[in-house]
């Protein structure tokens, strides 16, 4: 059907993601039976990062906006479980925890996007920056609520259905919730949501005079961008026992950027791409050249920016596998030839 | 003004004020639109047409004057709301999704006029109204064989045709032209022309149309307002109106 060319993305693309997803899950299904605790915890760190990263995804793929307040909700969501199932010992029950958090954070995210989406461009990123800073302040100096520096430690392992999880059926939760974002991201990349946002980044004044709601739609997106953050904060602070300030230190949040920037922001599997490079040469990095992360991880980002671009590491995986099935069809070709 | 046709009334301008500083860029003016009646607007660059236009659809605020859509005040109402609502304009300079193909361009538009904002869930493609809707205008508009065209892959004319085709998809009562042939050649100027003109009669929508040909407006409208400075000084047939001293005063005067 050709009326589906111009969507989103096309139709071709988003079959061949889903199916990636699928064989990717699998893998993900599969893993933690032949890696040690370590590594699941570290890949379990990846999956949790992807939704995080698809926030700041949508905000830029469809409308051109940097996001560096993300770690606003990842913190809400963090510190929610911290005192629930932590200091206060309310409930670890992770079928109260995500919907309380998720109803808290899209109340905070439309507040605060009334005010950081009536901007857009250079003060859109300033005002996240700025937002983030102000929350990190209130959360460092409230030491009787929050514990200060010290954060909050000893968090319960999560429930599910009342049925306590250990590690490894956390890792289950997590890869599943991580899944069923991922699947509904695609399906509101693809809507009709979507292309008016990627409209209102093409011409604003235009977007406007053909009815579009510019402010409501864009706090929309603010606010989707926040949801998804918020459930990697419940599940970040269950996989590490232990929440704290930093969480809501900009740095943190910038990571978020970094990320879909090293996947690339022209594909949907950049955040998944991007979540799993940036963890994974974090950990190297740090543990045999302790002092070199900053050094690294901006070198990093500034050769794929000068050379790839918006591609990302996404766009040089497709170029390579694109090459490389060019060179097996020519020597099938050949060897066809040969056999004749 | 004359309204021959006994239509009802669609917009009433009340003494609309716009100064930026010192420049008067529309001065007091009043004017009643009704249904079906197509205006042209000609003057000097700098005469106060677009500010003008701008104050119906809301881009601009007046200093004072109040602005009625079939007798209701909607001085106040937002643009996108305004647009909702009947008022649409094409833009002079071209203000399209450039990085999007003809197709979502105008199907944009359609989402918009049907309120689709928030449809988060829903798979695009699934939205079979929107898009036969959107196959339709493009039929209309001659445009389905570039269907599938970046916009910004596409010259001016074509980007001029696509502007008024996304207008239609609003459904508008008044649909308000800024010089829809500037920078177009000859040829195309009258094949753009001729398709608005069509689609404005066959739709009853009454109209005001900025524009520089002098012959073309002519040959359009049965009625023509000649602004200066802010103000209308001459409003009538083209005929009456450029037989009056002080317009070709005007349009000779500074080089029209």
């Amino acid at each position: 059907m050709n009326t589906r060319i111009s969507m989103t993305i096309p139709s071709r693309c988003l079959n061949s993601t889903l199916k990636t997803t699928l064989a990717l899950t699998t893998v993900a299904v599969v893993i933690p039976f032949l890696v040690g605790g370590y590594q699941r915890t570290l890949i379990q760190k990846g999956l949790l990062w992807i939704p995080a990263i698809f926030g700041v995804y949508i905000l830029y793929s469809l409308l051109r906006q940097v996001h560096f307040g993300q770690s606003i909700f990842i913190g809400i969501g963090s510190y929610l479980t911290a005192f629930l199932a932590g200091k206060y010992d309310v409930t670890n029950e992770l079928m109260i925890l995500l919907p309380a958090t998720l109803v808290i954070s899209i109340v905070v995210a439309y507040v605060l996007g009334i005010f950081i989406t009536k901007r857009t461009g250079f003060y859109f990123a300033v005002m996240g920056i700025a937002v983030t800073m102000v929350f990190w302040s209130l959360v460092y100096k409230a030491r009787a609520v929050t514990g200060g520096s010290d954060g909050i430690s000893h968090i319960k392992h999560p429930n599910l259905f009342t049925i306590s999880l250990n590690d490894l059926g956390l890792y289950y939760v997590c890869l599943f919730v991580t899944v069923g974002m991922i699947l509904l991201m695609l399906r509101i990349l693809n809507s009709p949501f979507s292309l008016q946002l990627r409209a209102i980044a093409g011409d604003l004044d235009k977007a406007e005079s053909i009815g579009i709601p510019v402010n409501g739609m864009l706090r929309l997106a603010f606010v989707i961008a926040g949801a998804y953050a918020s459930i990697t904060g419940v599940l970040l602070a269950f996989t590490y026992n232990y929440v704290s300030p930093s969480i809501f230190d900009w740095n943190y949040g910038a990571n978020f950027v970094q990320s879909a920037i090293i996947g690339g922001v022209n594909s949907v599997a950049g955040p998944i791409v991007g979540a799993f490079c940036f963890i994974n040469l974090e950990f190297f990095i740090s543990t045999w050249f302790a002092n070199l992360w900053e050094i690294v991880i901006g070198l990093t980002i500034a050769t794929i920016v000068v050379t790839v671009g918006e591609e990302g590491v996404t766009g040089i995986a497709q170029t390579l596998f694109r090459k490389l099935g060019r060179k097996l069809r020519k020597a099938q070709e050949s060897s066809d030839k040969h056999g004749k | 003004m004359v309204n021959n046709e006994q239509q009802p009334l669609l917009i009433t301008v009340d003494k609309l004020r716009k100064y930026y500083g010192e420049v008067k860029s529309v001065d007091d003016i009043s004017l009643e639109i009704a249904q079906g009646q197509v205006l042209t607007l000609v003057g000097a660059n700098g005469a106060g047409k677009t500010t003008f236009l701008n104050l119906l659809t809301g881009l601009v605020r007046p200093d004072r004057g109040e602005i009625s859509l079939l007798g209701e005040k909607i001085t106040r109402v937002s643009p996108d709301r305004r647009a909702k609502m009947g008022i649409v304009k094409t833009f002079q300079l071209e203000h399209l999704f450039e990085d999007m193909t003809v197709f979502d361009n105008v199907r944009t538009a359609w989402l918009s006029a049907a309120g689709k904002h928030y449809s988060l869930f829903k798979d695009i493609g699934d939205e079979k109204e929107i898009n036969e809707k959107t196959d339709h205008l493009l039929d209309l508009f001659d445009l389905a064989e570039v269907k599938y065209t970046l916009v910004k892959n596409l010259g001016h004319g074509y980007k001029k045709v696509i502007d008024i085709a996304m207008c239609f998809a609003m459904k508008p009562k008044i649909l308000l032209v800024d010089e829809p042939t500037s920078g177009v050649g000859e040829e195309e100027k009258y094949r753009i022309m001729n398709l608005l003109m069509e689609q404005i009669a066959v739709n009853n929508l009454a109209s005001i149309i900025v524009e520089h040909d002098l012959h073309l407006v002519k040959e359009l409208s049965k009625e023509t307002i000649v602004m200066c400075d802010g103000e209308f000084i001459a409003i009538g047939t083209p005929e009456y109106v450029f037989s009056q001293d002080k317009v070709v005063e005007i349009l000779v005067g500074k080089g029209f």
